[in-house]
């Protein structure tokens, strides 16, 4: 990474547990998350709201149709993430 | 889903074997993606004859928006990616989380923002703190890479030159137009110019919220039109017998 998401200084205590929980069983810890935990109050929490608004469970949007529109638009931007 | 479908859809959305309701969604997704600055009549009007309602498409519009953030910032950043193992042992902890996560859509779904431009609530709002809030970089800075990737991909706003470093400009506008092409040299050469690593998180994702927004600032005003029909219609039925 060209930027080191992983070691942000600004993510309070809570945060940094719950990203080495998710690292303990994922094995990583996934760009997207560093990018909205690494300058946490860069990020207002209504970003967070919109953005889970199409793959949350109140979508209109199965989970399977959410990940195909997102393959499909990463596939348009050409980007393999 | 089934990844023969999934590559189906990648090779040719158009005459891939899904229902019509899927694939109007994902000819929004793609106007939204591949011409951000046109307001999306046709693509929009295709959703309406498979029966998309409103709120189908502006969980859609979420979800390009997202995408179009997210897939700027991973390719500026280079994100790793994730091996097969990791990617299923992801999937379940994120079926576990988005199962949890249940947002009621706001009482009023868009508003005019500072700069008198119609968006979400609350992508308004998350804009607004970006770009205004106390960070390692100016708001000036902040702003005026959030404008130059805008104006880049054709929103019509007001675009104040780029405030920092000479390789600023060329960087902001591959994150726009391109961003798979952003290099390790790239980036360098903002740290060469003094830029901390905090202050290109900082425009990147200024810049990067700035480019996904255009096709939502674009996608707004025809909902706001249709929506003001129907209630029009609600508040005079004679109307929609002429």
């Amino acid at each position: 990474m060209r930027i080191d998401l992983e070691h942000g200084t600004q993510r309070p205590l809570p945060l940094r547990l719950g990203l080495w929980l998710i690292r303990r069983i994922v094995g990583l810890v996934p760009g997207p998350i560093l990018t909205l935990t690494y300058r946490p109050h860069l990020m207002h929490p209504s970003l967070r709201r919109y953005i889970t608004r199409g793959i949350g469970a109140s979508s209109t949007w199965s989970r399977g149709e959410a990940e195909l529109v997102s393959a499909f638009i990463s596939d348009l931007n050409t980007c393999h993430f | 889903m089934d990844p023969q479908q999934v590559q189906a859809v990648l090779d040719d959305w158009q005459s891939a074997p899904i229902p019509e309701r899927l694939r109007a969604g994902l000819g929004l997704a793609e106007a939204l993606t591949r011409r951000p600055g046109e307001p999306p009549h046709e693509a929009l009007s295709r959703c309406e004859a498979a029966g998309l309602e409103q709120r189908a498409i502006e969980d859609l519009a979420s979800l390009a928006f997202h995408f179009n953030f997210i897939n700027r910032v991973a390719d500026a950043f280079d994100f790793p990616m994730p091996t097969d193992a990791q990617r299923k042992r992801l999937a379940a902890v994120l079926d576990r989380v988005t199962s949890q996560i249940r947002s009621a859509p706001p009482q009023s779904p868009w508003a005019e923002g500072p700069d008198g431009i119609l968006r979400p609530v609350e992508l308004d709002q998350a804009r607004t703190h970006m770009l205004e809030c106390e960070a390692v970089t100016s708001p000036a800075m902040r702003r005026s890479a959030e404008a130059h990737t805008a104006r880049a991909l054709g929103a019509g706003r007001d675009a104040p030159p780029v405030s920092g470093p000479p390789s600023l400009g060329p960087y902001l506008d591959k994150l726009s137009r391109h961003a798979y092409r952003i290099v390790d040299e790239d980036v360098e050469a903002l740290q060469a110019a003094g830029l901390t690593e905090e202050a290109i998180f900082e425009v990147t994702v200024a810049g990067a919220m700035g480019a996904a927004l255009v096709g939502v600032e674009s996608l707004v005003p025809l909902l706001e039109s249709n929506r003001s029909k129907v209630s029009a219609s609600a508040a005079d039925p004679a109307r929609t017998m002429r």
